[in-house]
């Protein structure tokens, strides 16, 4: 790793878009099409001081087809996080929730509509 | 930034103020009163109004009263959230105001402001109402002194060109048992799903609701059934929530079905608390 700290960042600031993204993102449109959290007083983002304890560890596997085996990375963070969030809250209330964003009031709505 | 230009005007006195609006008003300037200004700020930004002349009210003395004697506690209408509750005169109200917005907006939005503005919450109304306060108003009929609840209903009811003086709030209700809830959506800085405030007073539990409906309210047809010691609490709550003055409101922070069911258990919190004590 060419800059450990910088790397761990990074990836820490994927997985904060995708908490963000699984816990309060959605595009929400009305009856007419118009959407109804048009700006980012609506739309709203995790922002600082809402952010949980990043862990981040990395498993070095050199890159077999590129100079001196190196691998570029990016905020590869966000990929897994939804699927965690959703794994947590499946548990935490014994039933599949697998439908982003996954908001207080979603929750409550897929236990009203399936009972355990 | 603002694309337009207005009028800045800054009276010195009740008087001159409402001349001011009147005047302003014949000239077709479509005239705000303004205090902290918050909301005309971001809503001229907005382009949601355009007002042609604003009028400071800000530098009128009765405005700015925040004193206690040994009847009331009177709150000027240009007194800011922050002033209110660090003050710590009125404990409920105290709650109210540090839950409105953000330190740094507490310390520009004013009570006259968050009780006359257009954001349909105006959470400041509700240990009012609990508390049976009364208003002194300055218009076209000079001063004049109401119970608060006669011109709140749902928002101010003012006549053309009035505004509010102060808010005056009976000692006995400062000091009585209050409780004050407020659920948003996800953060802890938010307008309210539904915030609930509370005064036992006379052995009798007030209750005082914003954001589950279109506008906030006290009912007293919700507070009989929630006194009523013939029904059990969850008979309580359950019949209370079916007592909404208004339909439930139903926009992207939450549905009207969610709405009620956040209501509904802040009810349940609350009865449980009022009844056994702090959980």
């Amino acid at each position: 790793m060419i800059n450990p700290e910088l790397m761990r960042s990074i990836i820490a600031g994927g997985m904060a878009m995708g908490v963000s993204m699984a816990s309060r993102e959605a595009a929400v449109y009305d009856e007419k099409g118009v959407v109804r959290a048009p700006n980012l007083r609506t739309y709203k983002l995790l922002h600082i001081g809402q952010e949980p304890d990043y862990r981040v560890g990395f498993v070095e596997t050199p890159e077999q087809d590129s100079p001196y085996g190196v691998r570029s990375y990016s905020e590869h963070g966000i990929i897994g996080i939804p699927a965690a969030l959703a794994n947590a809250l499946s548990a935490a209330f014994g039933r599949e929730l697998c439908l982003l964003p996954l908001t207080p009031e979603r929750i409550w709505k897929a236990i009203r509509e399936e009972p355990k | 930034m603002i694309p337009f230009d207005f009028i800045y005007c800054r009276p010195d006195t009740m008087e001159d103020a409402y001349q001011a609006f009147v005047q302003l008003q014949t000239e077709g300037k479509n005239p705000y009163y303004y205090a902290g200004g918050s909301e005309i700020i971001t809503m001229a930004r907005a382009g949601s109004i355009r007002p042609g002349a604003v009028i400071d009210l800000k530098w009128i003395p009765e405005c700015r009263v925040l004193s206690l004697d040994s009847d009331e506690l009177h709150l000027g209408s240009v007194c800011t959230l922050n002033e209110i509750k660090e003050s710590k005169l009125f404990p409920l109200l105290t709650l109210a105001c540090g839950r409105i917005a953000d330190h740094t907006n507490q310390c520009r939005i004013t009570l006259g402001g968050n009780l006359c503005g257009t954001i349909r919450y105006r959470e400041t109304c509700l240990p009012l109402l609990l508390a049976d306060a009364s208003v002194t108003l300055f218009g076209g009929q000079g001063l004049r002194r109401v119970p608060f609840a006669s011109v709140f209903n749902g928002r101010m009811r003012l006549e053309a060109g009035e505004f509010i003086v102060q808010v005056h709030v009976p000692k006995k209700a400062l000091q009585a048992p209050h409780y004050h809830i407020k659920q948003t959506a996800n953060e802890k800085i938010d307008y309210p799903m539904v915030t609930v405030a509370a005064l036992w007073q006379d052995r009798f539990l007030r209750v005082a609701c914003s954001g589950l409906c279109a506008e906030p309210f006290r009912s007293a047809e919700m507070e009989a059934v929630l006194n009523a010691q013939n029904l059990s609490g969850a008979d309580r709550v359950r019949k209370a929530v079916e007592l909404l003055p208004q339909p439930a409101y139903d926009d992207v922070e939450g549905s009207a079905e969610y709405r009620k069911f956040v209501f509904q258990t802040i009810l349940e919190a609350l009865l449980e608390e009022v009844t056994h004590g702090p959980l």
